[in-house]
């Protein structure tokens, strides 16, 4: 098993590999223009000057910054709501339904209004992506309360425990695996929307390095900060993976 | 009924609140319109027929992007799912990317393809094609197992398997797939057209922004969510009638 | 029951995966009309030894003949039946049925009529323009194996059944079966973990052993024919499954220390 996973992943590097070496190979022999696209190794020098001037690494703390506020934010608001959606029935049912029909439209079209109203700053970018984590957040913590198994309720009252004991040592526990895939769909969703609001925006980290090389023709600097984007994300989605696996299989 | 009751009292609630705080003028004065100027804009934008030249616009960008997307997407899904090395290779760097932003890419579609329609066109068959080709996957891989035992062991050709075997099993979640990639496709022409456009839905939002025609902004986002919804019901309705029709495809 | 040339030979039939031995040379046969079930321990490979009987799984060694011709990636005198649902849920009962023949390019009059024979057979009657979703499980299951009747199979393997029946279904759908085989003369080869399932059902039983899977006895089943559930609490039934279970008792406890392992 461990053999033939080596060979796919061999595989996956090898293909990788391959399509940088093609895209290196097309831009030296000017098969395309230079003004559209760029070779890897251009974009790694690019990367490296600005990892020594310090430009990328504040690009991504900006990033991380916005995003880690942002989800700090989605937690704190959206485990609670998840709970108390949980705790009244009645309006969790009412409020389940209308938060999922605005978790499933295209609420990433609503920033121009964040921008009007918090400006264009850091401020309209956290707000964002508040908004599109704590809904996942929230409704991930109610579905996981609402559908714990009944059973394990009725092994703690048969054992006449207190309510906050089984909330405590029962409900929780039975709810962790759906609260924590909820938290890691809200930093995911967090990442998205500030990555593409700074693009839009052209404000805040990486994001607008992308922005800013396409208005200014710098074509290193656009495919950089298409990379950058696309590598933060991957790395994100990867650690939130491996955290999730090793949090329920120890 | 009661949820329902919650629902729309929730709504009402918020409208009011919405109007009181415009009306007041305290907070947010200027940038938080009152929403009958809001629905009056909505009105003119409309009636006067501004509006569907830019909706056509946006459906044009976004259906011949989504018939790319359905076409990669489909076509490498089933490879992917029938093939399994191809997929334990694939799948993985696949789904990652299917979790970025793909708005990041957009610089580059319109450095390639510059700022009119066909920019728009990638934006939507690169977002709208995940949701296909994952869904794809998933299906032609999820196929029953003893389905394919059932056929081998009457000796169905490959060509007889995948009509009665794959194809119906499929129909669905592939349907599932295409009605999401419809919903991204479109999302995903309209964030490129609030970039940079001259025309289509995104463009209306983004000319009253810039013009700080406030109203016209909330009626244009209004119109296009509203739009959206119906794109969404639609396909809803459609994949329905898609459930019926794979019980009825075989006959 | 045990002349000439017998419906299914299987000679010295191996399975090897890379890293255990599922199938470890086992043979026998099975004459017209004859019901032989295999019973084991779970784990023991019986229903990889259906499989390979069947074609769908590759074999390591081992031959398998059908009316003393050798056949290898199966055959269509081979009908197969699973334990898991396997009726296709796009198609009607009646369209499940014509669906081997279909796949041979019968003419769709051809196979409606013959299809319709099998609801007439199976008790099936006034169910058959319905989908699956509006089945009982027992229902599915008489589709599953007028599916399979409809080919007129010389050899009808069976896999399981009714293992995901309750016992009730099962005892009943058992009968059913035993009907059907008299009706029509079909012959099975039947896998079941049931030892009750196995001694209402069959002429004979082949005891297989723990991992890797042998032939440990066989015991011959002598109730009478035709046979109807009635048989179960008679004394003989009582003693014959018995029996089967001293034969298998012994490999039941090594399979259950494989599995713990």
């Amino acid at each position: 098993m461990a053999i033939r996973r080596g060979r796919e992943a061999a595989a996956r590097w090898i293909f990788i590999a391959a399509l940088l070496a093609a895209l290196e190979g097309v831009v030296r022999l000017d098969w395309v223009n230079r003004i559209f696209v760029t070779a890897p190794s251009l974009i790694a020098a690019t990367a490296w000057e600005k990892i020594l001037s310090g430009e990328l690494p504040a690009l991504f703390a900006t990033t991380l910054f916005s995003v880690g506020a942002a989800f700090l934010l989605a937690t704190t608001v959206g485990l609670p709501v998840g709970y108390a959606l949980w705790r009244f029935p009645l309006f969790g049912r009412a409020y389940d339904e209308l938060l999922s029909a605005l978790f499933a439209s295209p609420w990433i079209l609503l920033y121009p209004i964040f921008l009007v109203v918090f400006g264009r700053g850091l401020g309209a970018i956290i707000a964002m992506g508040f908004l599109s984590g704590m809904i996942p957040i929230a409704l991930n913590t109610h579905h996981g309360l609402r559908d714990v198994n009944p059973i394990y309720l009725k092994v703690g009252t048969g054992m006449r425990l207190k309510e906050r004991q089984i909330i405590r040592h029962i409900l929780f526990p039975a709810a962790a695996p759906m609260i924590l895939s909820g938290l890691k769909l809200g930093v995911t969703y967090i990442l998205i929307s500030v990555i593409a609001v700074e693009f839009l925006v052209e404000i805040g980290g990486i994001g607008r390095l992308a922005s800013k090389g396409y208005f200014w023709f710098n074509t290193e600097e656009l495919y950089l900060g298409v990379a950058g984007a696309i590598v933060l994300s991957m790395i994100f989605i990867h650690l939130l993976g491996r955290a999730e696996s090793r949090l329920f299989t120890s | 009924m009661k949820p329902l009751l919650i629902q729309t009292v929730t709504v009402l609630v918020f409208a009011a609140v919405w109007e009181a705080v415009a009306e007041s003028g305290l907070l947010f004065a200027g940038i938080l319109p009152g929403i009958g100027e809001i629905l009056r804009a909505a009105w003119v934008l409309a009636s006067s027929g501004v509006i569907f030249p830019h909706l056509l616009v946006t459906v044009h960008e976004a259906s011949v992007g989504f018939v790319f997307a359905a076409l990669f997407g489909i076509a490498l899904g089933l490879l992917l799912g029938t093939q399994p090395f191809l997929r334990r290779v694939f799948e993985p760097p696949l789904l990652y990317f299917a979790a970025t932003p793909k708005i990041i890419l957009y610089p580059i579609f319109l450095m390639l393809l510059g700022a009119k329609l066909e920019s728009k066109m990638a934006m939507a068959a690169v977002s709208g094609f995940f949701p296909l080709v994952v869904n794809t996957t998933i299906a032609a891989a999820g196929v029953n197992r003893v389905f394919l035992k059932v056929a081998r062991s009457v000796g169905a050709s490959r060509l007889q398997t995948f009509a009665q075997i794959y194809l119906p099993s499929m129909l669905l979640p592939v349907a599932g797939g295409a009605r999401l990639g419809i919903g991204v496709s479109l999302v995903a022409a309209i964030l490129g057209e609030l970039k940079v456009s001259n025309a289509g839905l995104g463009f209306v939002i983004m000319e009253s922004f810039n013009h700080f025609r406030i109203p016209e902004m909330y009626a244009g986002i209004l119109l296009t969510f509203l739009f959206a919804a119906a794109v969404n019901v639609a396909m809803t309705l459609l994949l329905m009638r898609c459930r019926g029709f794979a019980h009825e495809s075989a006959r | 029951m045990k002349n000439g040339t017998p419906i299914l030979e299987v000679r010295n039939l191996s399975k090897e995966y890379s890293d255990f031995t599922a199938i470890d040379n086992v043979g026998f046969e099975v004459y017209r009309h004859e019901f032989v079930s295999i019973i084991g321990p779970s784990g023991c490979g019986k229903s990889t030894l259906l499989e390979l009987i069947a074609g769908l799984v590759p074999r390591s060694s081992g031959e398998v003949f059908i009316q003393g011709v050798a056949v290898n990636n199966g055959h269509s005198s081979i009908g197969i039946i699973f334990q898991q649902e396997s009726i296709f849920p796009w198609r009607t009962a009646l369209e499940n049925m014509e669906f081997g023949l279909q796949m041979q390019g019968v003419p769709q009059d051809e196979r409606r009529r013959k299809a319709l024979e099998m609801v007439e057979l199976m008790g099936l009657g006034g169910f058959e323009n319905r989908y699956p979703d509006q089945l009982s499980g027992g229902m599915k299951q008489r589709v599953a194996i007028a599916r399979a009747l409809v080919m007129e199979p010389e050899i009808l393997l069976m896999d399981e059944p009714f293992g995901a029946l309750d016992e009730q279904t099962r005892i009943i759908l058992g009968e059913e079966l035993l009907r059907i085989r008299q009706e029509i003369g079909q012959t099975i080869l039947f896998v079941t973990h049931n030892i009750n399932e196995a001694v209402q059902l069959s002429d004979r039983v082949v005891i297989m052993t723990a991992r890797p899977g042998k032939v440990k006895t066989v015991i011959d089943i002598d109730l009478e024919r035709p046979r109807t559930s009635a048989v179960i609490p008679t004394e003989k039934f009582g003693r014959l499954v018995g029996e089967v279970w001293m034969q298998l008792r012994e490999e039941a406890l090594k399979s259950f220390k494989q599995a713990a392992r």
